[in-house]
């Protein structure tokens, strides 16, 4: 009987040195699941509730966000809500855009987590370098911006998220879930990869090959290039690398598209209503279906869903790079030569001096004696609004005009199809801007003062000028048929408001007036393109 | 039964034993009377000479035998007998000064060890063991171990039991459902005795504890009053003629595996009740909702809002892949035991888990008597994942771990 128990007692000792050296030697026996190697999961900076710590739960451990039985020691934890909670969590799922269980950790002042080992500042701040960029720190400022104008801030609206992912995906959300899910997975989602797609809510997405911003424009025809990070033109975003072409960061176009494609309506209820042009139509706040994006469709044709920022390559050379082709608004007319009126030569024709006599005045123009001031010099002379024309032909000549041009890097990397990221321009839960839109893009810091109604028509901090020549480029061309040298300011033709007005996502199937690249040889020189 | 009868003839034939062979044969006798006017009872869960559990008199040699609350290995006797003429208390039987969890005593007889005075033993048996709420080693953290049967140790922490109903007519602050360390009254609810520690949840279906130990054990399915129920685990008052079905392992599960343990009823049926016999059935999670009850409202409408505990594990999710389930069917893991939703013509238990029909039930996640782990988790889950150990919870969340 001793015999035995000495056996067993060796055989037991044998057994666990043997598990010991195994562990030393291999040490990935231990391998951490999918949870512990997520961000809630970590037992260096995961979930870590503050009256669940001080009941001496693990950091990581389940019972920071469930209380399997509404009670621990006989009463409830911090935050106390009298009753259970669905899916066994601290606090109900999901009620509001500022009472949401994730929120209860992820916010500020009056957080139930014990600490966190990194500030949960704006993508604009850690993927776009800006430090400077302290407000928000954390997720529930960053949904509940103030002021909460959705004119001067704006926020994925929970709710409005909640209402679509249940309705499309039924099986995988329902009206107790929480709308963070759409895009997170507790369970799952890391530090460094943080999103999991609605539709394949058991993997992270972003991590893997073919799931990379580079992947999805080779998929597409184009190329994608970083924008800068703040304060440098050697940089790029996401990590302040020389990486480029998106390989190391995640496909966003891929992950939104899950709901913000071609063909799913998505309301928003709180969001500024199409058609503004202050101050006539000041920017107003109300509930509209959400424009569709269509970021996949290389087709150029008229009418058709598709963007430029995506898959839809250059149809003309907006920098003028590429073959000479211009912007096309006007026509040389007198004024563009001389100063007008001048007395007393008004009846100077200088179309026909500055072109050697091969042009001339529009005949039908010089012959318009319409004199509003009555000063008997025909309007159209005295202010030198004709036409230049060839004397033989007729044919106008076309002024260049140098907006819409691309800066760098883009403008150095010359592609001649960008596919942009999603988040290239747009903040994931909230920003002190609009629409989502990045307070600081490609480097470049846009004043969180400013809003949609108190821009200016040509303000150089838009959004849009981070990355595109407004009227801050000038641009010398030389013209041969007058011999001169034009000084093109990039200033845009036409209606100058805010860009939103007419550029946005899938804009001619709501403005038909909004273009963008007028004309496009393929698509018949019509109208029609969008931004 | 012939070689018990071997065993006392020998006894007699030594002079140091005969005083207990004496005893013995005393003792033979009246069981060989019950065998013959009670026949189905002739295989009795004790066996073995009477003196292992009686004293007539409490004297032997001049001196008393009662050792009341003391454990095997220790002399505190006491001149008071105690009722039923026994030896001890049900504390002083199933304790021990040493590691043994499973005492074996003349005859044969083995006794189950669930407090091991010198520590929580290694073999600790299914139901765990009361070491760390014993007094002198319990402390705040200590006392969320184990049920506090000891009189002497009120509960640091809770002043009633958790999720604790009222009750019913049961209440009172002594009442077994609102603490085990407090004696009640001599005469009341229902009994004609007091109730404390292990009998207010053990033996609860008759007036006194006793009978019990004496109920033929030949079948392991204990599913009636008559059988016992599992581990005497009986209802009393509005849950009389109801107690526990489960199919008993014969050594307390001391040693246990996927084809050597015990087997639990359960019953997925409501999951908005605060449970008890009448609302779950003879299952042990309906045992537990006695004192817990609140716990067992685990839904709202469709939702979780409790751990499930009688539920069905379901075949889909990361559920699909519990107990290493292939096809549906996983194998038994005697540290995160199921309840089975019929055990009607069990005799031997079953190795595998069937997903999509077996159920989660309290004794999945908690031993009964007391862990090492806080809540009585059979598995250090307060300590995950900085402990570095497995997480029990992952047997069936398989994705979070």
């Amino acid at each position: 009987m001793r015999l035995e128990k000495l056996i067993k007692t060796k055989v037991l000792f044998t057994g666990i040195g043997m598990i010991i050296l195994s562990l030393i030697l291999y040490p990935d026996i231990l391998e951490s699941g999918v949870y512990l190697n997520s961000a809630h999961g970590n037992t260096s900076y995961g979930v870590n509730r503050i009256d669940t710590f001080n009941l001496g739960y693990s950091k990581a451990n389940c019972a920071h966000c469930h209380e399997q039985h509404a009670s621990i020691n006989g009463s409830e934890p911090n935050p106390v809500n009298g009753s259970p909670s669905p899916h066994l969590l601290f606090v109900k799922n999901f009620t509001s855009q500022s009472d949401n269980v994730c929120l209860y950790c992820h916010k500020g002042s009056g957080s139930v987590q014990a600490s966190f080992s990194r500030i949960n500042y704006n993508y604009s701040y850690w993927f776009g370098g800006d430090t400077t960029l302290t407000t928000p720190n954390n997720i529930y400022d960053a949904f509940n911006p103030s002021p909460a104008d959705c004119c001067q801030g704006s926020t994925h609206n929970l709710q409005d998220v909640l209402n679509f992912v249940k309705t499309k995906w039924p099986g995988t959300f329902g009206n107790e879930s929480n709308p963070c899910n759409a895009c997170h997975n507790p369970h799952l989602s890391q530090r460094g990869y943080p999103i999991v797609r609605p539709t394949d809510r058991n993997n992270i997405w972003g991590d893997s090959d073919g799931e990379h911003m580079s992947d999805f424009a080779a998929a597409h025809g184009g190329q994608y290039h970083a924008p800068y990070r703040k304060g440098s033109t050697s940089t790029f975003e996401p990590e302040g690398s020389g990486i480029t072409n998106g390989s190391n960061v995640p496909d966003y176009v891929t992950f939104c598209s899950d709901c913000h494609n071609a063909t799913n309506v998505i309301y928003s209820s709180y969001i500024p209503q199409p058609h503004m042009n202050y101050p006539v139509n000041p920017c107003t706040c109300s509930g509209r279906n959400l424009f569709t994006i269509d970021w996949s469709n290389q087709n150029r044709v008229y009418n058709m869903p598709g963007d430029m920022h995506g898959s839809i390559s250059r149809c003309c050379d907006i920098d003028g790079k590429i073959g000479g082709q211009w912007r096309k608004c006007d026509f040389y007319v007198e004024s563009n030569f001389r100063t007008h009126p001048h007395s007393p030569d008004y009846y100077k024709d200088e179309c026909d001096t500055q072109s050697g006599g091969a042009y001339q005045r529009k005949p039908v123009c010089a012959a318009d004696t319409t004199d509003a001031n009555a000063n008997s010099i025909p309007d159209n002379i005295e202010y030198g609004r004709c036409d230049c024309t060839s004397k033989t032909t007729g044919n106008p000549v076309d002024v260049p005009r140098w907006w819409g041009g691309l800066k760098p890097p883009y403008e150095t990397a010359n592609y001649a199809n960008f596919i942009l990221n999603c988040t290239d321009c747009h903040e994931p839960h909230g920003s002190q801007n609009a629409y989502l839109l990045r307070v600081t893009a490609n480097g470049k810091y846009s004043p969180p003062t400013w809003n949609i109604d108190n821009r200016t028509a040509d303000s150089p901090q838009e959004l849009c000028t981070s990355c595109h020549y407004h009227s801050d480029k000038t641009v010398s061309i030389y013209v041969p048929e007058f011999n001169l040298t034009f000084t093109a300011n990039g200033a845009h033709c036409g209606n100058q408001k805010l860009c939103l007005n007419c550029h946005h996502h899938y804009s001619v199937a709501n403005i038909d007036r909004c273009y963008a690249c007028t004309y496009c040889v393929d698509s018949g020189w019509v109208h029609g393109r969008t931004f | 039964m012939v070689f018990k009868l071997f065993t006392v003839l020998k006894n007699i034939e030594n002079p140091a034993n005969r005083a207990n062979s004496v005893k013995a044969v005393t003792c033979l006798i009246f069981t060989l009377f019950a065998a013959i006017f009670f026949t189905s009872s002739t295989e009795a869960g004790v066996t073995g000479p009477c003196y292992n559990c009686h004293t007539m008199h409490n004297s032997q040699n001049g001196q008393p035998v009662n050792r009341g609350d003391s454990a095997w290995g220790e002399t505190n006797v006491s001149d008071n007998p105690i009722p039923n003429l026994l030896i001890a208390s049900c504390l002083g039987c199933h304790s021990s000064s040493d590691g043994q969890t499973i005492k074996t005593l003349p005859g044969g007889m083995k006794v189950p060890i669930v407090f091991n005075t010198n520590g929580y033993p290694i073999s600790a048996l299914s139901g765990g063991n009361f070491y760390w709420v014993s007094p002198g080693v319990a402390s705040n953290e200590n006392d969320t171990k184990g049920h506090n049967i000891f009189s002497g140790n009120p509960d640091n922490n809770l002043n009633e039991a958790p999720g604790d109903i009222g009750g019913g007519s049961c209440g009172g602050t002594t009442a077994c459902h609102k603490n085990l360390y407090s004696s009640t009254p001599s005469t009341s609810f229902g009994f004609k005795s007091l109730r404390q520690g292990c009998t207010k949840c053990h033996m609860t279906g008759s007036d006194l504890p006793k009978g019990y130990h004496h109920i033929n054990d030949s079948n392991l399915l204990k599913n009636s009053a008559s059988a016992g129920w599992f581990r005497f685990l009986s209802g009393h008052e509005s849950g009389a003629g109801h107690g526990v079905t489960g199919l008993i392992d014969t050594d307390w599960q001391y040693t246990a595996s996927s084809t050597d343990h015990n087997e639990y009823l359960g019953f997925s049926g409501t999951k908005t009740s605060a449970g008890g016999f009448s609302a779950i059935g003879d299952t042990m999670t309906g045992y537990c909702t006695g004192c817990h009850g609140n716990f067992h409202i685990e839904q709202e409408g469709s939702v979780w809002v409790r751990h499930p505990s009688d539920a069905v594990i379901p075949n889909s999710g990361e559920f699909a892949g519990a107990f290493n389930a292939s096809g549906g069917i996983g194998a038994y893991d005697p540290l995160v035991p199921v309840a089975r939703p019929s055990l009607n013509g069990w005799t031997v238990p079953d190795s595998t888990v069937r997903l999509g029909t077996d159920l989660v039930m309290c004794l999945s996640c908690h031993r009964a008597h007391g862990s090492p782990y806080s809540k009585l988790m059979r598995w250090d889950y307060k300590g995950w994942p900085a402990n570095g150990w497995p997480n029990g919870c992952n047997v069936c969340h398989t994705v979070k771990n």
